[in-house]
């Protein structure tokens, strides 16, 4: 009674740890996410590459070919200021120097130059490479600081030379140098210097040709002027001459550039081109942007997809959760709306078929069970009958059986001979036995069927009273009791565990040889939370082989006129003590007696 | 004292003729009166058709009440019995045969003073009237009881007020 089994427990984790609703969609993003990242990166980088090496390639193209136009431009130039350096007034000058020839040779100079877009001026030098005429104002020349030794002095008549850029005034120019030649060799040079710079919108035109977002500059070959054709520009920071391909480097200002430089052969000086590769990569930087682009719509459509089909499957599963954990709860009432082909269909409509079915075993169980109750009920109640009619109708005709054969003995003793009066002794004995068979019978029957509440008993009271009962019995063997106290605290029926005292002692006092004094002795012992308590004798004892069936229901081993009883009183002791949740036994060796055991659970609360 | 009747309701003569046997034996004075169902024990007690005459069937300071009964159960009896105003003070000893403790409780639920079974030894017999008598007739100390008040008629009543 202490331990009931504990209930069932329904399986109720209608919230477990995630959805599958929610599980699909992160398991299928995580997923996506990777392989689009993991493209992305792939295509970047191949995109990217691709375009580097494509501008690379240009920009190898572009620098080469404006190398040629430029050393092509500068061989025209060179020959036509040769021709325009093969004058006569010029020579003349050279030859006898005098205030005429002077001013014609000034004449031709200026034929020459100033021009407002290309030509600052035009000088005359000797060949001792001192200037001797200029078109040039003074001041704007010394200002400019042009050195002679940043002159290239030509050779060859045919040909002119030209120079390395410097500033004139505030303007960069470079000059070019031509022979004037006389029979005598050299006479002296016309030197012509040419802006390094051009209008801004021819400029323009030649950038457009090379891409625009494109620089051109065009610098000395030792690299200490640089212009990009509109003004002097800050030197590259890296010797562009040495380095060889395609140059990338940090503009200050521009960020990253890569560049390409070429040589111009005869010309003293290096073109160079540079790409922003923020320019280069702009395509790339658009691609990979709708290339996210892409990948994003896909991730939310993938998540969509992910999550419809998570929850029509999800959904279903939820229905059925529910719908079982009804059924476990007893309610068989729900029912599974899923309408699907598919195999979570098939699971509903199993589902359902397989609910069906259980409520209809369960009600024809219940049904069978109901019908058997009653049935057990009936029959039960009919036993209970039966006992009542017994121990009411049975003893009556015995009370008269008894009542007047007695009655016979003493009102009309003295008219009956010795047979009549042994015949009406006999019919008192026979009365007697049968009234204690059905008192045992009925005691057995009680104890069978009785509701026993088990509560705390303490057994030495119960031993006291069940001596104290037994008193008379004990008294007339002259029988000895000796009780191990303190006994123990036990889960038991009080009335039912003192019967069961009652009939141990009165067996055990019963089954002792006339001629021996009978001794008995109570005695418990605990073992975890069992106590056994035993009643000892002096008796006959039992023979091994009977041990088992003298707890049966009129099992006898001797004749009732050695030992009286109506072998019932053990049986009501096992019966008594199984329904108390306990069982019995005994241990015994013929002729020295026995020992029979009670084992009982200890009252809670009284454990060791 | 010699004029308390005592009523014994028992359908069985046996029982009827062993129980005179024990109260003679005993050498009870008090006469004794028998029903032998449980429509003459309230007739009786209500004084009504044969029993009319409180000379020849007066009203009892105690009843022997059996439970198994014809017609009326003693158990019936005894609720009747409680039921009445007048009567619910009559001192009842059950004197049955079952020891069924359903019995048992419900006899002193419904009001029994005491419970007895009938033993099946005439000398036990003889020990539980003897003890009956010393016990109710001589210690216990009666209580007042009206018969056929208020329901009963006031002749009656009167007459049962005279003999007291």
């Amino acid at each position: 009674m202490a331990d009931s089994p504990t209930g069932r427990t329904a399986p109720r984790r209608l919230v477990p740890g995630i959805s599958i609703e929610y599980k699909l969609p992160i398991f299928l993003s995580v997923l996506l996410l990777t392989v689009i990242v993991l493209s992305s990166w792939a295509a970047y980088r191949g995109v990217r590459q691709a375009a580097f090496t494509t501008a690379r390639e240009r920009l190898s193209n572009v620098t080469n070919q404006l190398a040629s136009l430029l050393r092509a431009q500068g061989g025209q130039m060179g020959a036509l200021i040769a021709r325009a350096a093969a004058n006569d007034t010029i020579r003349r000058f050279f030859e006898s120097p005098a205030p005429q020839t002077r001013l014609n040779a000034l004449a031709a100079l200026r034929r020459m130059g100033p021009t407002p877009e290309q030509v600052i001026g035009v000088e005359l030098w000797s060949a001792q490479r001192e200037r001797i005429l200029t078109t040039l104002t003074q001041g704007s020349y010394f200002g400019a600081g042009g050195q002679a030794e940043n002159v290239q002095w030509a050779v060859n008549p045919d040909t002119a030379a030209v120079g390395r850029i410097q500033l004139i005034g505030d303007s960069l120019a470079y000059p070019v140098t031509a022979v004037v030649a006389g029979r005598a060799g050299v006479l002296g040079y016309v030197v012509q210097w040419r802006r390094a710079t051009s209008n801004p919108r021819s400029r323009e035109s030649t950038v457009q040709l090379i891409g625009s977002g494109a620089g051109l500059y065009i610098g000395n070959d030792r690299g200490d002027f640089w212009t990009d054709l509109l003004g002097q520009v800050p030197s590259p920071p890296v010797n562009v001459r040495a380095a060889k391909g395609i140059l990338s480097y940090e503009r200050s200002g521009k960020g990253r550039m890569l560049a390409a430089a070429a040589p111009l052969g005869t010309l003293p000086w290096t073109v160079l081109v540079e790409f922003p590769e923020t320019l280069v990569a702009a395509p790339v930087t658009l691609f990979i942007h709708r290339l996210v682009l892409v990948d994003l719509l896909l991730v939310a459509l993938g998540l969509l997809a992910a999550w419809g089909m998570g929850r029509s499957i999800a959904a279903p599963l939820r229905d059925l959760t529910a719908a079982s954990a009804a059924i476990a709860a007893g309610d068989y009432s729900r029912s599974v709306a899923v309408h699907r082909d598919d195999e979570v269909g098939q699971l509903a409509e199993t589902f359902t078929t397989m609910a069906q079915r259980v409520h209809d075993a369960q009600t024809s169980l219940e049904d069978q069970v109901r019908a058997r109750t009653a049935e057990l009920q009936e029959r039960n109640d009919e036993l209970e009958a039966f006992g009542y009619s017994i121990s009411h109708d049975l003893r009556a005709p015995l009370r008269a059986m008894q009542g007047f054969s007695q009655a016979l003995l003493e009102d009309c003793g003295d008219r009956l001979d010795a047979m009549g009066r042994e015949y009406a002794e006999r019919i008192v004995a026979g009365a007697r036995r049968m009234d204690e068979l059905i008192r045992d019978l009925l005691a057995y029957s009680r104890v069978s069927r009785a509701e026993l509440q088990l509560v705390r008993v303490p057994l030495s009271p119960v031993a006291q009273r069940a001596l104290a009962e037994l008193s008379g019995a004990l008294r007339a063997r002259n029988a000895t009791v000796h009780v191990d106290e303190p006994l123990p605290v036990v889960l038991g029926h009080p009335a039912t565990l003192s019967q069961v005292l009652m009939n141990l002692l009165g067996n055990g006092l019963k089954f002792v040889p006339p001629e021996r004094i009978p001794e008995l002795r109570v005695g418990a012992e605990q073992r975890d939370s069992i106590v056994r308590v035993w009643v000892e004798d002096n008796g006959i004892g039992i023979a091994p082989e009977h041990q088992a069936r003298i707890f049966r229901v009129f099992e006898r081993l001797h004749s009732t006129d050695d030992y009286p009883g109506t072998g019932i009183g053990l049986a009501i002791v096992r019966k008594a003590v199984e329904r108390m949740g306990g069982q019995v036994g005994v241990e015994s060796r013929l002729g020295h007696g026995s020992r029979f055991w009670v084992e009982l659970k200890v009252a809670a609360g009284d454990g060791s | 004292m010699a004029g308390q009747v005592i009523l014994v309701v028992e359908d069985d003569p046996n029982d009827v003729l062993l129980i005179q046997r024990a109260f003679s034996k005993a050498r009870i004075l008090n006469p004794l009166r028998t029903v032998s169902n449980g429509d003459e024990a309230v007739a009786y007690l209500s004084g009504e058709g044969q029993f009319a005459d409180r000379d020849i069937y007066p009203f009892p300071v105690l009843v022997l009440l059996d439970l198994k009964l014809p017609r009326r159960s003693g158990l019936e009896v005894l609720a009747w019995t409680r039921s009445q105003p007048g009567l619910k003070r009559l001192p009842i000893v059950v004197l049955t045969s079952s020891k069924e403790s359903s019995d048992i409780n419900r006899a002193y639920d419904l009001g029994a003073n005491s419970y007895l079974v009938k033993p099946v030894g005439f000398d036990s017999l003889l020990e539980l009237v003897k003890s009956l008598e010393v016990y109710w007739m001589m210690l216990n100390q009666s209580p007042d009881v009206f018969p056929g008040w208020p329901t009963g008629g006031a002749g009656a009543d009167a007459k049962q007020a005279g003999e007291r």
